[in-house]
């Protein structure tokens, strides 16, 4: 039994009955779809990943907060809906996350790549190697050389050093 | 039977009208019974916890109005995966507006084995949702179709409730669940806090009046509208007023300020809010005639009370309030106000006509709450299970095998440990019969069913999970095997005297899960045979609203035959699945026999053989049996210096055995407890998890990690990694340690991914603290990226 399908079917039911006087559900079903397969108390940014601006911030709203979008807050992200995908939900996710609410709720963000945290392939700052030894260069220039070693050499090389 | 019930908006919410009252109604008199342990939670934003509500402090609350509300909840809790597999969680509370969406709970209750009843108010924000807030019609939408995926029973209280039900079943593609009716009783109970406390305010205002009466919230779903329509057109103009009793709800805004700037307000046109139940009894009593002229409605409380008080009754024409009201109600079309001005002034220009409406009514025999839940105590008790079949004494064991050394190693451990065991079937090829049968003269009496006569023609798969699950499905239907048996691999030893209570106790099998399958991720990188069989397994369950329990625990298990062969004659051709013959079996047997089956945590050391293979989700109290890996009794092993065969000293090598892997689990736990504790520290801090991700979706890999990490120096720390790879990208993930000043430490560690959305990564530690820089690269031989963190290893 296909759980999405089904939760699917019932969006469009009730939506139908809405259209049938004159009137729309305000939310997406994608959105609807995401707050089905979200964990109570924990939003995952990577299952958002494929969902538009605004079911995205209906799908944060419902996953963080327990609720749909206030009038006012629909209207507002409405506004910007339009905007480049990355810098809408990095407006969006780093406003609800400094929020009051947020706080409140408890509720948690996890694989949070718009976070005001998340750099990819990040460096740390390194001090200065002035003082190399030796061994120390013989060491990083042994590890040039094995990292472009092919694999069954690489596992060779790991098994001679009793790695 | 344990009933569990969620109370959880109740608890919260400040009045007690429409669902809550009946929720109050219903839960004081389930309390009460001796046939059904009740329990009532409220869930806590701890997150997965329930609080248990303190019984008698709820009855003192809502049974004899004493006490105060936070006193309802003690310091108890249940965890959702600790609510028994024999038990029943009841929801007739309004819990789409907590925050514990149906959607989350029901498959978790489902796969622990839990029955699940629901009562069903009604389905009017999936059928009229243009009466419901937004918000409601979302998190209802969410709570239907969990209840039309999970439930076993749907309790309404009209028929037409159940009707529309059941056509949304079939709209939705699913089986017609099993429903019954239960009408709601309508006996108020006085509060008595207030006792004798009927509004002055009120009594005022409709002193010497007669009045239509409207009990309920003001919101447009109720129609409130055509009765002010109806009295403005021309009933104000007669000797009657209107009474609303109720407070203004949603979206009614206009109408709201239409009321409050109505020129007949306080005059002929009354509204009262927050009226206790004395004062709305007294309304009832002294009401001229009560108006329902809702556009449609789950039930219709004030329909009931109404008609029990003697006072007649005008209600819209919806099926429901036909069906209850039955010819004790006039009726109308709710959109026409001279249909229901037609019906007043009936009754005001022919006092006969309106005696004899009213005297009707006597004839109403009314549903005492008493007797409501009652029948929904009936209809609740129909979801205990209770089976006839007997369990025989076990004295059988039933070994699949095709490793001779292997299995004579481990007779010995059986024969001396396990008494009751007077046979062993070996299921095995047939060369090897000859060589078992000469390497073994101990008292247990062997046979033989061997791959000829189990398979007669047929071929083996090749893959090992599903030959044995395909074995033992054919041998199992052999008449050799006895209807209770001990299923059992050639590797699994007792390591001490094993009584038949280990096995079976009061009547009951005992069966031993170790994870949760639907959990199950394999090992990172490449899945095992015995990974993807878990897979299947899932989804068989799954597909049959099973538990998932995962039951291939490494030790031996009691059977009942007759279960088994009833599962695979339930779903045919499931022998070529390649599932698991222990979690089929098991979560089949919970399902259908729960009251036969014990379900409890394993007592199988050495499953996981390496603490960092997989980790535990339910820790053993007890090692009773050994799952035995001969590669850790070599050189290097756990295990080095102790025996691999049954001696006289193995009882005592045995408890130091258990000693030497307890204690090698208690240092993996407690690394396991640091990382665990940096993670709850820097969602403190942070407010979000600590991110572990990688990014395969573009050209260059983009990996991701938290500001810092901190992991125990001594052990080995799984770092969960998220993977986003929509193309199935095949790269290599590795780590390594390097200086603050780029030095670098240790070789390059990892392994191959392909096609997973979680990879473990293993991180070791130096064995030494400090402050270190963790390097995290990936690599498909086309391109490669690294990021760091600091790394603090303590």
């Amino acid at each position: 039994m296909d759980t999405r399908e089904i939760y699917g079917k019932i969006f469009d039911i009730t939506n139908n009955n809405m259209l049938e006087n004159d009137m729309e559900l305000e939310y997406s079903k994608e959105a609807f779809l995401f707050s089905t397969e979200c964990p109570v108390g924990k939003c995952d940014v990577l299952d958002m990943i494929d969902l538009d601006n605004m079911s995205f911030m209906e799908a944060t709203y419902a996953a963080l907060f327990f609720r749909t979008a206030d009038p006012g807050a629909y209207a507002n992200w409405s506004k910007r809906k339009d905007m480049y995908t990355l810098d809408f939900r990095k407006r969006l996710i780093n406003s609800i996350g400094g929020s009051q609410e947020y706080l409140e709720k408890g509720a948690v963000l996890k694989n949070n790549i718009y976070s005001n945290r998340a750099e990819a392939n990040r460096p740390v700052s390194i001090g200065k190697t002035s003082d190399f030894s030796a061994a120390n260069k013989a060491v990083n220039k042994l590890y040039r050389i094995y990292k472009k070693l092919p694999s069954p050499l690489k596992k060779l090389a790991k098994k001679l050093i009793g790695a | 039977m344990k009933l569990y019930i969620d109370v959880s908006n109740v608890m919260t919410v400040n009045f007690l009208t429409g669902i809550q009252r009946v929720v109050r109604e219903i839960t004081v008199r389930l309390y009460k019974r001796t046939d059904i342990e009740t329990v009532l939670l409220s869930y806590s934003n701890e997150g997965d916890v329930f609080n248990i509500v303190d019984k008698e402090a709820f009855l003192d609350y809502f049974d004899k109005g004493a006490g105060d509300k936070n006193d309802l909840i003690n310091y108890r809790k249940i965890k959702i995966e600790d609510i028994e597999s024999s038990s029943v969680f009841f929801d007739i509370d309004s819990v789409w507006n907590t925050r514990l969406r149906r959607s989350y709970l029901l498959p978790k209750l489902k796969d622990n084995g839990v029955k699940i009843a629901v009562f069903i108010h009604d389905v009017l924000s999936i059928t009229h949702p243009q009466y419901s807030h937004q918000n409601t019609a979302f998190f209802f939408m969410d709570y239907i179709g969990a209840y039309m995926i999970y439930a076993d029973l749907i309790i309404t209280s009209t028929e037409t409730t159940l009707e529309a039900i059941n056509k949304l079943t079939l709209d939705l593609g699913l089986k017609e669940k099993k429903g019954a009716v239960v009408t709601f009783g309508s006996d108020f109970k006085k509060d008595e806090r207030e006792e004798g406390a009927v509004s002055p305010y009120v009594i005022n205002k409709i002193k010497r009046k007669k009045y239509a009466l409207i009990v309920g919230t003001i919101e447009p779903r109720k129609n409130h509208a055509v009765a002010l329509r109806a009295f403005e057109k021309k009933l104000f103009s007669r000797d009657i007023s209107l009474v609303f009793a109720g407070r203004f709800g949603w979206n009614i805004e206009e109408f709201k300020k239409e009321i409050e700037n109505h020129p007949q307000l306080n005059k002929k046109l009354i509204h009262i809010s927050g009226a206790n139940d004395a004062t709305i009894d007294y309304l009832y009593k002294n009401a001229y005639v009560t108006l329902f002229p809702t556009f449609n409605e789950g039930f219709g409380l004030p329909l009931i009370e109404s008609i029990e008080r003697g006072t007649p009754m005008i209600a819209s024409n919806c099926q429901v309030l036909r069906e209850i009201g039955k010819d004790f109600c006039g009726y109308f079309e709710p959109n026409n106000e001279d249909e229901l001005i037609s019906h007043i002034e009936n009754f005001l220009d022919n006092p006969k006509e309106y005696q004899r409406a009213k005297d009707h009514l006597k004839d109403y025999t009314p549903v005492t709450w008493d007797e409501s839940a009652d029948k929904m105590a009936k209809a609740l008790l129909c979801l205990d299970i209770r089976s006839e079949f007997k369990i025989p004494k076990i004295r059988q064991m039933v070994i699949l095998s095709a490793r001779e050394e292997m299995l004579l190693e481990t007779i010995p451990f059986i024969e001396s440990f396990m008494p009751f065991i007077e046979e062993i079937v070996i299921c095995c090829p047939d060369k090897a019969v000859k060589k078992i049968e000469q390497g073994y003269n101990g008292r247990i009496k062997l046979s033989f069913l061997t791959d000829s006569v189990v398979l007669n023609g047929r071929t083996l798969p090749k893959d090992h999970s599903c030959r044995n699950f395909f074995l033992r499905c054919l041998a199992f239907k052999n008449k050799i095997i006895n209807d209770a048996f001990i299923m059992c691999d050639d590797d699994y030893r007792p390591l001490c005297p094993i009584s038949h209570d280990v096995f079976v106790q009061d009547g009951r099998y005992k069966a031993y899960y170790c994870y949760d399958i639907n959990r199950w991720q394999g090992t990172s990188g490449e899945p095992t045979s015995y990974d993807n069989c878990m897979f299947r397994t899932s989804k068989f369950l799954k597909d049959n609203q099973y538990p998932q329990k995962q039951y291939s625990s490494h030790m031996p298990q009691a059977v009942d035959k007759r279960i088994f062969l009833e599962m695979l004659d339930s779903h045919p051709g499931l022998e070529n699945t390649g599932c698991c013959e222990w979690s089929t079996y098991f979560n089949y047997a919970q399902f259908f026999y729960p009251d036969k089956f014990e379900a409890l945590p394993y007592i199988s050391m050495c499953w996981p053989g390496a603490p960092t293979d997989w980790d535990m989700k339910y820790i053993p109290q007890m090692f009773m049996f050994e799952n035995y890996y001969p590669e850790q009794y070599e050189k290097g092993g756990i295990f080095e210096l102790f025996s691999t065969v049954y001696n006289e000293n193995i009882v005592n090598e045995n408890v130091q055995k258990v000693a030497l892997y307890i204690n090698r689990q208690l240092k993996h736990e407690a690394g396991k407890a640091k990382f665990d504790m940096f993670k709850r520290n820097y969602v403190y801090r942070y407010g979000e998890d600590p991110i572990f991700l990688i990014d395969a979706s573009e050209e260059h890999f983009k990996i991701y990690l938290p500001q810092y990490v901190s992991i125990d120096e001594s052990c080995c720390t799984k770092i969960r990694f998220s993977v986003f790879n929509p193309d199935n990208r095949k790269f290599r993930l590795e780590y390594y340690y390097t200086k603050r000043n780029g030095d670098i430490l240790t070789m390059p560690d990892g392994f191959e991914i392909n096609d997973v959305k979680y990879a473990d990564l293993s991180v070791y530690g130096l064995k030494c603290k400090g402050n270190y820089i963790l390097n995290v690269t990936c690599n498909d031989g086309a391109d490669e990226s690294v990021c760091q963190c600091q790394i603090l290893l303590e």
